[in-house]
């Protein structure tokens, strides 16, 4: 399965924190590179019923590999700020994710020392590659969301 | 790493399928410290078009490590449902245990969950969910910038 592109999702805190999550990577010999943005979905209520605004908290490069024999995926990003740093790594693999999308990573992320200055824990994410999506440089993906219940 | 802590208790947390759809999920764990076998019941709740789908079941399973197995079985037995849950607990920083887990679904009738993650907490404090600023880290600059020299990219 391809894994270069955009991908969009979520990602779940076990603290409490729900987070937009994307993407965009290229891939060679099962090595992975890229770019993320992380961004915060306030609690439900803060700004009111329906007008609460992800807030963008965290952008920066992601690293990461295939495991070509398991197709396991590895991610991790690093991210400093004044005071501290932190790594945040993902681990986790590819489903079918039809008719949603063409096809998902879902996988879990744990948070190194620092983690506290995140407001991440560690938690489980998923992130959803569209049909129409292409590595960014090429056309600016329009991101389907998460379907509310 | 090994998990000595207690997993019993009422867990709450939410829920993402693969579809896109989401939900909450609250499991009511009881455990077996010497055999490591869990018992319980869990109730699982996610929106489908604007309806909701509630899943009731019966959970058995067991903690080795820090890894706990649930495998959610349908409760009426008539959608013939079973949830495998592969997920790791850990106690969490503010008190409370975390669990993170990935979950496959294998059914013999129409289930409008097919697969996806968890996250779910219990015993977890009520406090407010602090937001983190921004951050910015090094932006990426493709494999060509980091291949180059460092005398290179001074004299460029």
């Amino acid at each position: 399965m391809k894994l270069d592109g955009r991908w969009e999702g979520k990602l779940l805190d076990v603290s409490g924190p729900e987070a937009l999550l994307t993407l965009d990577l290229a891939v060679t010999d099962n090595k992975i590179r890229g770019d993320f943005s992380v961004a915060f979905i306030p609690p439900s209520g803060e700004n009111g019923c329906c007008g609460d605004v992800p807030r963008l908290a965290q952008i920066g490069a992601v690293n990461g590999r295939i495991d070509a024999k398991t197709g396991r995926i590895q991610l991790s990003y690093e991210v400093s700020t004044n005071l501290t740093s932190a790594s945040v790594t993902f681990d986790g693999v590819l489903k079918d994710a039809d008719p949603h999308a063409r096809q998902a990573f879902v996988g879990t992320y744990g948070v190194g020392k620092g983690g506290e200055s995140l407001s991440l824990e560690g938690g489980s994410c998923v992130l959803w590659q569209f049909a129409q999506s292409a590595p960014k440089s090429a056309t600016k993906s329009k991101g389907k969301g998460v379907k509310h219940g | 790493m090994a998990y000595d802590g207690s997993i019993q208790g009422n867990w709450s947390g939410r829920l993402i399928d693969v579809r896109g759809f989401e939900g909450s999920i609250k499991l009511a764990l009881k455990h077996n410290k010497k055999s490591g076998e869990i018992k319980g019941a869990c109730v699982a709740e996610i929106g489908v078009n604007h309806a909701s789908s509630v899943f009731r079941g019966e959970v058995n399973g067991k903690l080795s490590d820090d890894r706990l197995i649930l495998e959610l079985s349908d409760k009426e037995k008539e959608r013939r449902v079973v949830v495998r849950l592969d997920g790791r607990v850990a106690d969490m920083r503010e008190g409370g245990v975390g669990l993170k887990g990935v979950f496959d679904v294998a059914a013999q009738k129409f289930s409008p969950l097919r697969g996806g993650v968890i996250s779910a907490s219990l015993n977890k404090p009520i406090t407010s969910v602090a937001i983190a600023p921004e951050v910015r880290v090094k932006p990426f600059k493709g494999p060509a910038a980091a291949a180059k020299p460092k005398a290179a990219r001074r004299s460029a």
